[in-house]
């Protein structure tokens, strides 16, 4: 995030911010921003199904 | 193979020996370069085919219509092959096929199970009536002959034709340009740049990935799997509606067991697709907030819930049922089964259903849900829905639950819901991607679980984004924007705009979170 903190939000004792977004089924996608690793393994744009895998394993 | 290694196996999986050794004897690449020019020479029979301009580029308008009139011409062909075998032949022959077969040309687990599952919808619409067959309920043999294995063998290269003209079909709507070359004079090749070649790879691998689907056409999460190949739990989860659902998985040694309850042998054997249960209390909790209109989804969807809640009790209590569903996807019933179950099962579990999903129709038999299928349920290879629940042989029924699972997703499809429903919808998914969250070691804290929903300002109060679901776990914190989009028949079948809108949205809100997270 630009700041930590917001009028109604403070994250700043968080070090890493992961920001994900979810589909039910996997969908195609073919953006470089799309198709990045947020975190290793884990897509930015990503079905349920990895997000849930992801979480479990991590 | 010698007959001594044969009585090792567990009968009837010698027939998959048989049949898997006669393959081996086989050129399959000769098969497929054979059987390829033969439906080559076909199309270019045709007048559309010398009627198309073959020195210019095919816009993609263009090319899904060319490719569609290759389609319905490869469909025709192989209507009529299918006549060879009756529909029960074919399905017994086609899940004795190894992947091999359908991953000629093709290292994808997934373009096997896609080639075979249009092999197994064409064969379907076989007119021929099925012989007597060898054998009784699950141990049902046909011909295992060379010359016969061949013939599934060349009509298997069929569906793989098929298959790539529906991948082209489906690239087309990806927005690509197809021109007809020395090396493709008939199917054109497509004209992707790198960077989308890269894209449907990454696309296509990811999606080989997935062993259990999540019945996406609902735009939500609606399903939750138990108890992936533990049979010997087999049992309903008190207050949670289940039922069962059998997906083609990769082949894999698995225990299993035969014989009745009480004198179970339990053995290994290669698995090829894996009973689940699935509980439904996400798709109960969606449906209290819609009225689904269409009475025939209704009526069709209530047969298939209570056919597929009904095989529970019924795998659990027949000696060869879980063997024979783990090895082929399908059971064999008779008349004594259909008594058992509609003795044992009869009104209550139609009762339960009710409670649990009022706006469905549970007003079947377990008889009369299976004639139903045979009455109403249309396969169709674009776009691919699943083949027929129901293939008849004499007084047996060919009862195929890897069909009725997919059948099961093909009619949960809210994909033309819009409005009031399309916000419950989005909100369900929401709902259903935090309890995943919460139900892992990121389940935030109470603090953090405050910011769920919450539109978060900056210190001018200028609006930043909202929080759809939220995790965390130690100094690591995760947000999860959710896209509760439904992914139709449409989507799936490649249509240009359909593909396009959900992709633009998806790029879009992977950019908007770049550069919300990016330092000023």
């Amino acid at each position: 995030m630009k700041s930590k903190k917001g009028k109604n939000f403070d994250f700043s004792k968080f070090n890493k911010i992961i920001a994900v977004v979810c589909t039910p089924s996997l969908a195609f996608v073919a953006s470089k921003e799309a198709l990045e690793f947020e975190e290793k393994d884990l897509r930015r744009v990503l079905p349920v199904g990895e997000l849930n895998e992801w979480l479990e394993s991590h | 193979m010698e007959e001594k290694d044969l009585d090792l196996i567990p009968y009837p999986d010698r027939t998959t020996v048989v049949i898997a050794a006669h393959i081996m004897n086989m050129d399959l690449d000769s098969i497929f370069y054979e059987v390829t020019e033969e439906l080559d020479s076909l199309i270019k029979g045709h007048q559309f085919y010398k009627e198309i301009d073959k020195t210019k580029c095919l816009a993609k308008e263009a090319a899904v219509s060319y490719f569609r009139n290759c389609h319905q011409v490869l469909v025709d062909y192989l209507k009529n092959y299918s006549r060879r075998f009756s529909s029960v032949e074919w399905l017994w022959y086609l899940r004795r096929v190894p992947n091999e077969v359908f991953s000629v040309g093709s290292d994808s687990k997934v373009t096997a199970g896609r080639r075979r599952l249009i092999a197994e919808i064409i064969s379907s619409m076989s007119t021929k009536i099925c012989p007597v067959a060898i054998g009784q309920e699950n141990n049902i043999l046909f011909s295992t002959d060379k010359e016969d294995i061949w013939e599934v063998i060349a009509f298997c290269v069929g569906a793989i034709y098929l298959y790539r003209i529906e991948v082209k079909i489906r690239i087309a709507g990806k927005g690509s340009k197809f021109r007809f070359t020395e090396n493709f004079p008939v199917l054109p090749e497509s004209l992707v740049d790198e960077h989308m070649n890269y894209a449907i790879d990454i696309y296509d691998n990811r999606l080989e990935q997935v062993n259990f689907a999540y019945f996406g056409r609902t735009g939500t999460v609606v399903a939750e799997f138990y108890e992936k190949n533990k049979h010997e739990k087999f049992s309903t989860k008190s207050g949670v509606p289940v039922i069962l659902g059998v997906f083609p998985v990769k082949p894999t040694i698995h225990e299993t067991y035969i014989g009745p309850v009480g004198s179970r042998k339990t053995f290994s054997m290669i698995t090829n697709y894996a009973p689940a249960l699935i509980a439904l209390n996400r798709l109960s909790k969606l449906l209290h907030n819609m009225e689904l209109p269409n009475i025939a989804v209704r009526e069709t969807l209530g047969a298939l819930i209570t056919l597929l809640k009904i095989m529970i009790p019924a795998i659990h209590r027949s000696a060869v049922a879980l063997y024979t569903i783990e090895r082929t996807g399908y059971y064999v019933a008779d008349d004594k089964f259909i008594n058992q179950q509609s003795k044992s099962a009869g009104k209550t579990i139609n009762q339960e259903l009710e409670t649990i999903f009022p706006t469905i129709c549970f007003d079947k038999t377990i008889e009369e849900a299976l004639f139903f299928f045979e009455e109403t349920i249309e396969p169709s290879t674009l776009p691919v829905t699943g083949a027929p629940i129901i293939r008849r042989q004499g007084t047996l029924m060919f009862i195929d639950l890897i069909s009725a699972t997919q059948w099961l997703q093909v009619l949960l499809d809210f994909s033309n819901y819009s409005g009031g429903f399309a916000r419950t919808r989005s909100l369900h998914f929401e709902d259903s991607v935090q309890e995943i969250i919460d139900s892992t070691s990121w389940i935030p804290k109470d603090s953090t679980r405050e910011l769920i929903r919450r539109q978060l300002r900056d210190s001018t109060d200028s609006f930043i984004t909202d929080i759809d679901a939220i995790g965390e776990k130690g100094n690591q914190l995760l947000i999860v924007s959710c896209k509760g989009i439904a992914f139709s028949g449409n989507y799936d079948m490649g249509s240009y705009k359909t593909v396009r809108n959900i992709r633009t949205e998806l790029e879009e809100a992977a950019a908007h979170w770049i550069q919300i997270k990016k330092p000023s």
